[in-house]
């Protein structure tokens, strides 16, 4: 029997649909990247402010008690410290990098690679850069109290090559005597921003560890590791928090932020009003809780784009098929913790594009300081993208990795190198139109 | 039909009437856009202000050099009340503080808070201050703040020492410096008027907006708020007894922010009412400020005081939460 017309064109436009439904559902269930609402990257705390206020603005989705703790504990991280009477060290310092929170994470932003706004970690370059330089340790304190001096000054110099851009540093002791670049490394940090951390400490550990894959089982080229650390708790917990997560928790990595950048002790714990030296402590438990608290309930921006838009979609597309996707994870979610500080943080899915994990990033951000036993000086935890575009609306200075080297987002992608170069060479073979689509949709985040 | 030719004159006098009392009326002046907006805080707003802090500046080291040559009590009045006439020119630009000030230092080397009494004394104790000794203190110890601490700190002009008088003479350059370098930084066609502010009007309005409920949120729960709590100690421009002085600038500049940047005008021609209100609410909150006793810190055991203390805040509060309301209807 002959298929009449009418029939034919029914069965090719059956065949049709089929293949596009199929295709779609391929599609879809290969790159499932732009499903959900990544316009709001932190779930109900996502802050629709694309303002200069955008990283201070208090989480949504607080209740009316915790958005009054969270107001009554904001002024804690812009309190500039002072030295005190008492004991010797009481208060700020002696030796220090800031004074207060906010002089680095300037309106819980980025800092600038400047003077006041970052700071050196330095190691002893043979073995490996696990070894701290004798009378410093493991991070320089470039600032001192009156009558103290710090440890060294630095000169920063940014040496330009092939459009990218290097520092170089002379660091020089009160005595005159100048570090040896040879055999002293040194690792530029600026601070990063504050946003979503309530969030990122919510994520359950085994969702973490199912992006982990150490050995590169899989093949694709991506190994990224959990580091495990002891929480200020004492419990074994996967560190998080900080260019290399070292810290564990947000109260861990507050603790750390106020001895190490501002020679602040802690409290040890909610009944004790001394440190761990024995002295009486700086910070009362009281408030480095506060300081915790308001930093867990901060939020992330919406994104510039709605989860609909072209743009998002397409962008999205580009940034898994360039495999930025594979570390810099869209989206993850948050347990449930009946003890958590405020119950919005619970349950949410979240957009931060980061498997919080380790990956080597080649040797063009190697800067020789590993932590012994944790990280070596070629790896990197995969720096959250949240709030992206709007590092340079907070400080219009603020410039991207580790050190800041990275003047504008497309530098950054530049300097990606170890198990992101295959994601920096598919970039680079993008059409200028693609790449100019992959910038906007990374800059709209 | 046949009554249509009848009312024609009379709509016609009606339309022109209606036309004539439109083209009289405030609502019919056209709203200012974005761009008149972001250029009248720039050239209206803020570069004036910094100017006249820069010459403020200027004013107040003529009146230390003065105390330096001649220490009397006279000059020490005269350097006082030149002190707390450069505040003001300081304290009014508070809501416009976001750009430069903030992320390139001149607000915390201006006007950083608290004092560090401990290096202070330590650095105006050595044999000699130099500028060498002033470098090695931090923003805690210079600017306003600093000043006002060792110009306050003494009850006659002969109790003052040669360190304490260099001193007064190497942080009023510096402040003056650092004034210089924040109007700098505004001004020229790179600088952040012209580059980031015209240059994006849409962003300046809500900018604008934010830079009023911060300066308002900071006077209510940092200044006022924070001090409540904590005691008299904590009272930013405590030595000086400037607090409420400070306080009646700060809310002062929003509404300058406010209304001279046409910003009032925009949103009226949006929502009159909700623009009246807030111009009703500054209003009041500037005028319960200016009732505050002087040296209020002196003040704050008394019930009464903290209770105008309480209600101005609350006041503040209602002008914040309304500048809120306005963000949120120009999205």
């Amino acid at each position: 029997m002959r298929f009449n017309y009418p029939t034919k064109k029914i069965l090719l436009a059956s065949l049709a649909l089929i293949i596009a439904v199929g295709l779609g559902l391929l599609i879809e269930s290969e790159h499932p990247v732009w499903a959900g609402d990544p316009h709001r990257p932190a779930g109900d705390m996502t802050v629709f402010k694309r303002t200069f206020v955008a990283f201070e603005t208090p989480a949504e989705g607080l209740t009316t008690a915790e958005l009054d703790r969270h107001i009554e504990t904001d002024p804690l991280f812009e309190k500039s410290h002072v030295p005190l009477d008492g004991h010797a060290g009481a208060g700020l310092g002696p030796l220090h990098n800031a004074k207060s929170c906010s002089s680095c994470h300037v309106l819980n932003g980025r800092g600038k690679p400047t003077a006041g706004q970052s700071l050196f970690r330095v190691a002893i370059k043979e073995g490996g850069g696990i070894e701290p330089v004798a009378d410093i340790g493991f991070q320089l304190q470039d600032r001192a109290i009156f009558g103290h001096s710090p440890e060294a000054t630095v000169k920063r110099t940014w040496i330009e090559e092939g459009g990218l851009r290097k520092l170089q540093t002379r660091i020089t002791r009160p005595d005159g005597t100048v570090l040896s670049a040879q055999t002293i490394a040194r690792s530029l940090r600026i601070a990063p921003p504050m946003i979503g951390m309530g969030l990122l400490e919510a994520i359950p550990e085994e969702d973490l560890l199912a992006n982990a894959d150490p050995d590169d089982q899989d093949g694709d080229g991506i190994s990224g590791r959990p580091v495990w650390t002891i929480d200020s708790d004492g419990e074994r917990r996967i560190g998080r928090f900080g260019w290399k997560a070292l810290a564990a928790s947000v109260n861990q990595q507050s603790a750390n932020a106020y001895l190490d950048d501002m020679g602040l002790t802690t409290a040890t714990g909610p009944n004790s009003t001394l440190a761990v030296d024995g002295r009486p402590a700086d910070i009362s438990w009281e408030e480095l809780d506060g300081v915790t608290y308001y930093t867990q309930t901060l939020g992330a921006p919406a994104t510039a784009e709605t989860s609909d838009s072209p743009l998002m979609r397409q962008g999205s597309v580009l940034f898994d098929q360039l495999q930025c996707a594979s570390c810099h994870v869209p989206s993850l979610r948050t347990g449930n913790n009946p003890h958590a500080v405020a119950k919005v943080i619970n349950d949410q899915t979240i957009w931060p594009y980061t498997d919080l994990l380790l990956h080597d990033m080649g040797p063009g951000l190697d800067d020789g300081v590993a932590e012994k036993g944790l990280s070596l000086s070629s790896e990197w935890r995969t720096a959250p993208l949240w709030g992206l575009g709007m590092a340079q609306r907070v400080n219009r200075k603020a410039s991207f990795l580790h050190d800041g080297r990275a003047r504008t987002i497309e530098e950054a992608i530049l300097w990606h190198g170890g198990e992101a170069e295959t994601a920096k060479q598919r970039y680079q073979e993008l059409s200028k139109p693609k790449k100019d689509q992959l910038l906007a949709w990374l800059k709209q985040l | 039909m046949t009554r249509l030719p009848r009312l024609a004159p009379l709509l016609g006098a009606a339309a022109i009437s209606a036309t004539i009392a439109a083209a009289c009326t405030p609502q019919s002046q056209a709203a200012p856009t974005d761009q008149e907006v972001s250029s009248a805080l720039v050239n209206n707003v803020v570069l004036p202000s910094y100017k006249k802090l820069v010459d403020a500046t200027e004013d107040l080291e003529h009146a230390l050099h003065e105390l330096n040559e001649d220490p009397t009590d006279a000059n020490l009045e005269a350097a006082r009340k030149q002190w707390k006439a450069t505040r003001k020119t300081w304290e009014i630009t508070e809501t416009w503080a976001y750009g430069p000030a903030e992320t390139d230092d001149f607000d915390p080397n201006l006007d950083d808070w608290p004092v560090s009494h401990k290096e202070l004394a330590e650095a105006l104790a050595m044999d000699s201050f130099s500028a060498n000794t002033f470098e090695k203190l931090d923003t805690t110890g210079r600017g306003f703040h600093g000043i006002e601490y060792v110009l306050f700190s003494v009850d006659k002009a002969s109790d003052l020492t040669k360190q304490q008088l260099d001193y007064l003479n190497i942080a009023v350059e510096d402040l003056e410096q650092n004034a210089k370098g924040l109007l700098a930084a505004w001004s020229g066609e790179d600088g952040f008027g012209k580059a980031d502010v015209e240059a994006d009007p849409a962003k300046t309005v809500g900018d604008i907006l934010e830079g009023m409920i911060g300066c308002l949120d900071e006077v209510a729960n940092g200044k006022l708020g924070g001090a409540l709590e904590s005691g008299k100690d904590e009272l930013e421009s405590t030595f000086s007894g400037n607090t409420g002085a400070d306080v009646v600038s700060n809310i002062s500049g929003v509404r300058v922010a406010w209304q001279d940047s046409k910003l009032q005008a925009l949103v009226s021609a949006q929502d009159s009412e909700l623009a009246k209100a807030l111009t009703d609410q500054l209003n009041a909150a500037i005028s319960l400020a200016e009732a505050l006793p002087a040296r209020l810190n002196d003040k704050l055991d008394s019930a009464a005081t903290r209770e105008q203390i309480e209600t101005l805040m609350a006041a503040i509060i209602a002008a914040m939460e309304t500048t809120e309301a306005v963000s949120e209807k120009l999205g």
